[in-house]
This record gives C-alpha cells, sequence and structure tokens, in this order.
C-alpha cells in the first residue's frame, strides 16, 4: 500500500516537473513561463518530498521533511515574483507609470 | 488571543498529564482544548477564536482545490493548448485598505491559483500588478477575486 502511494506521489510529482520544464521550452516569454514554473514546481517538489516521507523507517524522521517543503513553498512563488518584477521593469522604462490593464505586453527576446 | 493561551494551556495540561510525552500527544492536547473552548465559546468569549479557525480551515480547502485546478490547468495549457490562443497580459487590482500582512498571503495565493501570477505591488501598497494568461477580461478576473480569494482571506485574518 506504501509502496504504491510513494511510486503515485514520485511518478506525479516528476510528471508535474517534466511539465513545468516543457512549459520553459515552450511557452513565449517570461511571464508566461513564470507560470508554469511557480505551480508545477510547487506541486511537484511536494509529491517528491511526500513519496520520500512514505519510505522512511521512522516517520519522525519527516519532521525535517515538513521543513524542507514549508521552504520550498515559501521560496518558490517568490522567486516567480521578482522573475516577473525584473521582466516588467525590463519592459517599461518608467517604474513609476500607472498601471496598465492594455493586454498586450511586448514580449521578451528567451 | 486570551482563547488562543487557554487553548495552549489546556494542551499543555494534557501533555503534563500524559504517560509518555510527544508531540502527537500535544497536538492531541490542542484539539482537545479546541472542542472544549468550542462547546463553551459563549461561556468563555471565544467566538472571535473559533471563527477564526474556521475561516482558516475553509480558507486552506478552498486555496487546496484552487491550487490543485491551477496545476491541471498549466498542464493543459503546457502540453495541448495552441499558443497563438493565449492572451497574456497585466491587470491592475485595487488591495486598498488591507493590511501588509494580508496584501502578502494575497500575493502568495494569486501565484498558486490558475492563471495569474503576482508580479508587482506598487510602493504605497495599493494596488497589486498581477499577469493573467488570459487577460482578455481583466474585469471579470478582479470581480473573481472580489467575490472568492479575498472573502475566504479576510475570513481568518480579521
Amino acid at each position: 500500500m506504501i509502496e504504491l502511494l510513494t511510486f503515485l506521489c514520485l511518478l506525479l510529482g516528476a510528471a508535474l516537473m517534466l511539465t513545468a520544464a516543457i512549459g520553459v521550452v515552450r511557452l513565449p516569454d517570461v511571464l508566461c513561463r513564470s507560470h508554469a514554473v511557480a505551480k508545477a514546481l510547487t506541486l511537484g517538489i511536494f509529491l517528491m518530498l511526500m513519496g520520500l516521507w512514505l519510505q522512511l523507517e521512522d516517520p519522525r524522521q519527516g519532521l525535517k521533511i515538513v521543513l524542507a517543503i514549508f521552504f520550498q513553498v515559501l521560496t518558490i512563488p517568490v522567486s516567480s515574483h521578482l522573475i516577473g518584477l525584473i521582466s516588467r521593469r525590463e519592459m517599461s522604462p518608467l517604474p513609476s507609470a500607472p498601471p496598465s490593464t492594455e493586454n498586450k505586453p511586448r514580449t521578451i527576446r528567451p | 488571543m486570551k482563547a488562543f493561551g487557554l487553548n495552549l494551556l489546556i494542551a499543555t495540561i494534557w501533555l503534563l498529564l500524559s504517560q509518555a510525552p510527544s508531540p502527537a500527544v500535544f497536538a492531541l492536547g490542542f484539539l482537545v482544548g479546541f472542542i472544549f473552548l468550542a462547546a463553551f465559546r459563549s461561556v468563555v468569549g471565544a467566538e472571535n477564536y473559533i471563527r477564526r479557525w474556521a475561516g482558516l480551515a475553509r480558507f486552506l480547502w478552498f486555496f487546496t482545490r484552487e491550487f490543485i485546478i491551477a496545476n491541471l490547468n498549466v498542464a493543459w495549457t503546457v502540453l495541448f493548448r495552441p499558443l497563438a490562443a493565449l492572451r497574456p497580459g497585466f491587470v491592475a487590482y485595487d488591495v486598498t485598505g488591507l493590511t501588509r500582512t494580508e496584501i502578502l498571503i494575497l500575493s502568495y495565493c494569486l501565484t498558486l491559483t490558475p492563471g495569474t501570477t503576482t508580479v508587482e505591488i506598487s510602493p504605497d501598497f495599493r494596488t497589486l500588478i498581477f499577469h493573467a494568461l488570459d487577460a482578455q477580461d481583466p474585469e471579470q478576473l478582479r470581480a473573481q477575486l472580489d467575490q472568492k480569494l479575498k472573502p475566504a482571506l479576510l475570513a481568518f485574518t480579521r
């Protein structure tokens, strides 16, 4: 039973990370790419670590894994935010310009 | 705050009374204390405390669902969706009146919920700019935030 759960967790986690990687290659610009990375990578790492936890002999060791999950989930959205912020600054030369709601941002060359 | 202290006190007493103290016993004591406080909430004045915990539970449930939907959404977009159908763009969202902590949690949730990532928070903490994969209808995106995420967030922070 635990074997099966571990298998599922690892498989799903790896599939999500693969999705994130394909997204980075396939999506058109930096901001779209950060969508894929922020979401799929967070859940992917979460599932991989859960799978590792299930395989531990002493479940109390899992507290470290809880910490690892906590820091990953804490930092991935921040890095995605920073990448977005910088690429937006690069696109609009005036940082104090009023926020635009137009639909087409200029794309950044990869 | 007083109710939280009382809950911790009950958990500590439970821990001291147990045969073999461990974190799990403390958690159980906390749960027992919570049930006690919920049962006698009008007597000990813990209505607000109970309401915020319930709000947090509902928020976590809502957020988990949105997070999983977001992942399916990303997988679908990446693998199957024609890129010409994407309409990426920036949307500004008014966050006047929210505290900094609330804006922080909101920006996290925006990044992890379907179709949106936080890009910028203005220095005066009044507007939050996010990037959406489908920004054809900014009004609808804002209305969705106003109706779903914001009330769920405010239910436990206030």
